[in-house]
């Protein structure tokens, strides 16, 4: 094995350039790899995260007529307590539910402000502050200001909406809403935040206030249109979401509770997407793995005579395909490792500046909870997941031309 | 004796076939024109009221409202919007909420949107020019409503006028010459809402429409009454009324 061994980088170094062309077709096909995985796990992270946060929690508590009419965003249809016990004891069971850590109300509504050019439609989040900047990455996302207090008209908005509405922080703006008994109502307050995030419901659409004051100002006391349970593990929903459905069955049919995949359409769009991907992965593998091939073929052809005389000297045909195969799997690690390297030092470059996609995605909804900022993610587990593929390809490829070195007859191939 | 009564009785006769072919003959302009005057003021003090109806839900309005010329001024005195007013300076309308600081003025698409959550939009109240001088009206026949023999007419938009609804169906009572009901179409045909008249009182020498049904077809199970509770034509209205300096 050793005498093979051996000779393996013997015949390596015997012919640099094609070594060395195979090694950077591997390389560049594996780079390629942990590149393009980290994009997709970067995007199915970020869209099942922002969704999470600013759409779902991991389970979702609503009236089942809301459900419908959501996108309306009707307050005809509350979260109000469970028979007729008020919001806080509503809260309190569903805390109570093996599994749920936190339960997260917010009151949505539609808004508008008046410009001198036109009427800017908005959605108002009535929130706990303190609860979301717990549960949310909004403080990361609040780049000036501070969030809202509650017991205070006060609003934080995103960067464009702010540019739309011509406000800064610090400003007064006066909104316009419908109330639950249909009055249009208007309300200054004041700008005390502003939020820079790739989300356009952040950015373009959404503005936070105090719950207290969105009930107090809509005359909801004591409702919401959503209640969001969180666990702490989103893996943990398909066990706790069967509690909770169990509970608002037996105390109030009127509300539904939803695990968060069943509330997106992007998320389940991802994952078909990640499984296609993973041929997409091997194919690009084997593409590279045909420079390789091509190689391998030229060097038996280059070193039949030498391939016949050792045949002739004992080395049996099963030494020579491993030989062969050894020759290709070298090739393979090393290309691997070195697109596996530069690949894994690119996600790490890119998981910190991102793409901006903002200008693709300019005519997507600002309803579409989607990040136009994408950062890949750099992760060992995909680095080697890409080396092992592109090692495992590559050698498994080789098995073709190492049969033919094999099944060369001695004395034909020195008479070559 | 009898000889008088005979003329009498001829001579009622006569008047009576006169009067029904004289009428009879009316066009079509005549008829909106008649009905124009009794339904159009140039200045008016309304006291009003309005219920809207959206599915089991029975919410109501009350409000004052001042008009005159071009401008016009609603005041809500209903306890949830009581201190609300809307502001119509010829097309501009301005809002006052007692809880903004600023005056927030409202146009564009917010304007067909209906007012206060009702089936009358802010346009539908905006509108104050004669119907003729809005619309090319044609008399297409007669039918009954509610009992009331009526003249059914179709009225087009005309050509460079701002009109909420391109085409209107009239149904204008023969007798008092007030719409009875009406039908407001989309340009591309569609239906928008359907305007029915339950109660008319005589005020002032004129015929006015008291309560009137507004049905919007684009909205599911909803209708809004508007009431008439009292009204005075041709009121002294402060000269500042209709100032933007008076709405706040």
């Amino acid at each position: 094995m050793l005498f093979l061994t051996k000779l393996v980088f013997k015949n390596l170094f015997r012919s640099k350039s094609r070594t060395i062309v195979s090694v950077i077709a591997i390389a560049f096909a594996v780079m390629v790899v942990v590149f393009a995985k980290g994009l997709i796990d970067g995007m199915i992270e970020s869209v099942t995260a922002d969704h999470i946060y600013y759409h779902s929690g991991h389970i979702k508590v609503v009236d089942g007529e809301y459900q419908k009419r959501e996108r309306l965003l009707t307050l005809d249809y509350p979260v109000d307590g469970l028979a007729g016990q008020g919001l806080e004891e509503m809260i309190s069971s569903l805390q109570q539910v093996e599994g749920v850590e936190m339960v997260i109300p917010r009151l949505k509504f539609g808004a508008m402000v008046s410009t001198e050019e036109e009427l800017v439609a908005m959605s108002g989040w009535g929130v706990n502050p303190d609860q979301e900047l717990a549960f949310t990455d909004l403080e990361d996302l609040l780049v000036e200001g501070r969030m809202v207090t509650p017991g205070r008209l006060e609003v934080v908005m995103g960067s464009k909406l702010l540019a739309k509405l011509d406000r800064r922080v610090g400003d007064e703006v006066t909104i316009l809403f419908n109330t639950a008994f249909d009055s249009l109502r208007g309300v200054t307050f004041r700008i005390v935040g502003r939020l820079e995030t790739g989300l356009k419901i952040l950015n373009e659409l959404a503005f936070y206030l105090p719950l207290d004051q969105a009930q107090q100002l809509l005359y909801m006391d004591d409702q919401v249109t959503e209640l969001l349970l969180v666990t702490s593990d989103k893996k943990l929903v398909p066990r706790v979401l069967p509690r909770v459905q169990a509970l608002l069955a037996e105390r109030d049919d009127r509300y539904r509770a939803f695990g968060y995949r069943e509330t997106s359409d992007l998320i389940p769009l991802m994952d078909l997407s990640a499984a296609i991907f993973k041929f997409v992965y091997i194919f690009l593998v084997l593409l590279s793995c045909i420079v390789v091939i091509n190689t391998m073929f030229m060097i038996v052809k280059d070193r039949t005579k030498e391939i016949g005389m050792m045949s002739a000297l004992g080395l049996e045909s099963k030494d020579i395909m491993r030989l062969f195969i050894l020759e290709g799997t070298v090739m393979g690690v090393a290309g691997s490792l070195c697109g596996a390297a530069f690949g894994h030092l690119l996600n790490i470059y890119l998981s910190k500046v991102g793409f901006d996609y903002g200008e693709a995605l300019s005519g997507m909804s600002s309803e579409v909870i989607f990040d136009t900022m994408l950062y890949p993610v750099s992760s060992l587990s995909n680095t080697i997941f890409a080396f092992a593929l592109g090692t495992v390809v590559v050698a498994i490829a080789c098995l073709i031309p190492a049969r033919r070195a094999a099944r060369l007859e001695p004395t034909e191939a020195m008479r070559e | 004796m009898k000889k008088h009564l005979f003329f009498l009785v001829v001579s009622a006769l006569v008047i009576s076939v006169c009067t029904t072919l004289a009428l009879g003959a009316l066009t079509a302009e005549e008829i909106i024109k008649r009905r124009d005057d009794n339904e159009h003021f140039d200045t008016a003090q309304v006291e009003a009221e309005m219920i809207i109806i959206n599915r089991n839900r029975r919410i109501i309005k009350t409000m004052t409202t001042y008009a005159q010329g071009d401008n016009g001024l609603v005041i809500f005195s209903n306890p949830r919007d009581r201190g609300t007013k809307f502001l119509k300076r010829g097309d501009d309308l301005w809002m006052f909420f007692p809880d903004a600081e600023d005056l927030v003025k409202i146009s564009g698409h917010m304007l067909n949107q209906g007012i206060m959550g009702s089936d009358f939009s802010y346009q539908d109240v905006m509108e104050s020019d004669k119907l003729t001088d809005l619309y090319r009206f044609e008399l297409i026949g007669e039918e009954e409503v509610e009992g009331r023999p009526c003249y059914v007419l179709e009225g087009i938009a005309r050509e460079g006028k701002k009109v909420s609804y391109y085409r209107r169906k009239s149904w204008v009572d023969k007798e008092r010459f007030v719409g009875l009901k009406e039908e407001l179409y989309a340009r591309s045909g569609r239906l928008l809402k359907v305007m029915s008249v339950t109660k008319v009182q005589k005020i002032e020498d004129r015929w006015y429409p008291m309560t009137v049904v507004m049905e919007d077809k684009l909205r599911k199970d909803t209708r809004t009454e508007f009431i008439v509770k009292a009204i005075a034509f041709d009121p002294q209205i402060p000269a500042d009324a209709f100032t933007l300096e008076n709405l706040k």
